[in-house]
């Protein structure tokens, strides 16, 4: 199972290999969406600012400096992008109207079409006793790497271990949570 | 390009981080690689049609150069033709005159008069 680091992806779009884009936004399109949700308030809005996020941070991808996560450079883009929703909104003085038919929407999106949509609170009890089943060290790498956002760097001096060790262990466990979460919710 | 993989790891990330919206479009990203396909062609239809254009305004520019030095050669050798004739003219007005000249004056029978 191949999931390659997020700067190996960037190299490929950069390079010319435009497809290789949709893995960082399936990647990241849950976390992006539900920071625009945040501040849009309605679900359709946020997909909306989300695309714009997502095409945004395309276009000036040669702008990402690697020393930083593109995950904290994509957040930065998307609360930017959604505050400057928000103004243009209400410079338009449209705002209630607009959040109303959007409830609305919300509503017949909920009702209507469940099969054309995500919805991960399904999918919580199923997470954690797969974090549960992996070795300790490879689960406080997750920890340290995916929730608290501590670099290679970071994470090797923490852990007194060469930055190699981490990136491989981190791999070896990124593969383990996928593919057994995979097997756990029949997504093949 | 299918890999099912990234989309898994974005929800295991989500739930991880407990940062999941209410619902998500299966087809988000398929309509944000759409929007940057698009974007990127309208950016190569725009450079196609600047060079287009820019090869027009060339292909003008030394049409019209040329235009202008052939009607200029042909300029000379008409102007050319017209003061060759003039001259034969003046010249033979000239003569003529010059026979009638002769013949008034002298009487005498000039060959080239004849």
């Amino acid at each position: 199972m191949i999931i390659k680091e997020d700067e190996e992806i960037i190299l490929e779009c950069l390079s010319g290999n435009t497809d290789s884009y949709k893995y960082l936004v399936e990647k990241y399109q849950f976390r992006i969406i539900n920071t625009c949700y945040k501040y849009t308030k309605n679900i359709v809005d946020a997909e909306d600012v989300a695309q714009e996020v997502f095409l945004k941070a395309y276009q000036n991808l040669s702008t990402f400096k690697s020393n930083s996560k593109f995950y904290s450079w994509l957040y930065r883009i998307a609360v930017n992008t959604s505050l400057n929703y928000i103004n243009s909104k209400e410079k338009r003085n449209e705002k209630e109207t607009i959040s109303e038919e959007n409830c609305l929407i919300d509503m017949n999106i909920s009702k209507d079409n469940p099969r054309d949509y995500y919805q991960l609170n399904e999918l919580i009890n199923t997470l954690q006793p797969l974090m549960d089943n992996l070795p300790d060290d490879l689960r406080t790498l997750i920890e340290l790497y995916e929730i608290k956002d501590f670099t290679y760097d970071e994470i090797s001096k923490k852990l007194s271990i060469p930055i190699g060790t981490v990136r491989s262990r981190l791999h070896r466990a990124r593969n383990m949570l996928i593919s057994d979460f995979k097997r756990i919710n029949d997504e093949e | 390009m299918k890999n099912k993989n990234y989309s898994v790891l974005g929800k295991i990330l989500g739930i991880l981080n407990n940062d999941f919206p209410p619902y998500v479009s299966k087809t988000f990203s398929d309509n944000v690689m759409k929007n940057i396909h698009m974007n990127t062609d309208s950016k190569n239809f725009n450079y196609r049609n600047f060079i287009n254009i820019a090869a027009s305004v060339f292909f003008a520019v030394v049409t019209a150069y040329g235009l202008m030095s052939f009607q200029q050669t042909e300029n000379n050798i008409i102007s050319q033709g017209n003061i060759q004739k003039e001259n034969d003219l003046i010249k033979r007005v000239t003569d003529d005159n010059s026979c009638i000249k002769l013949e008034n004056q002298e009487g005498e029978q000039n060959d080239e008069c004849k």
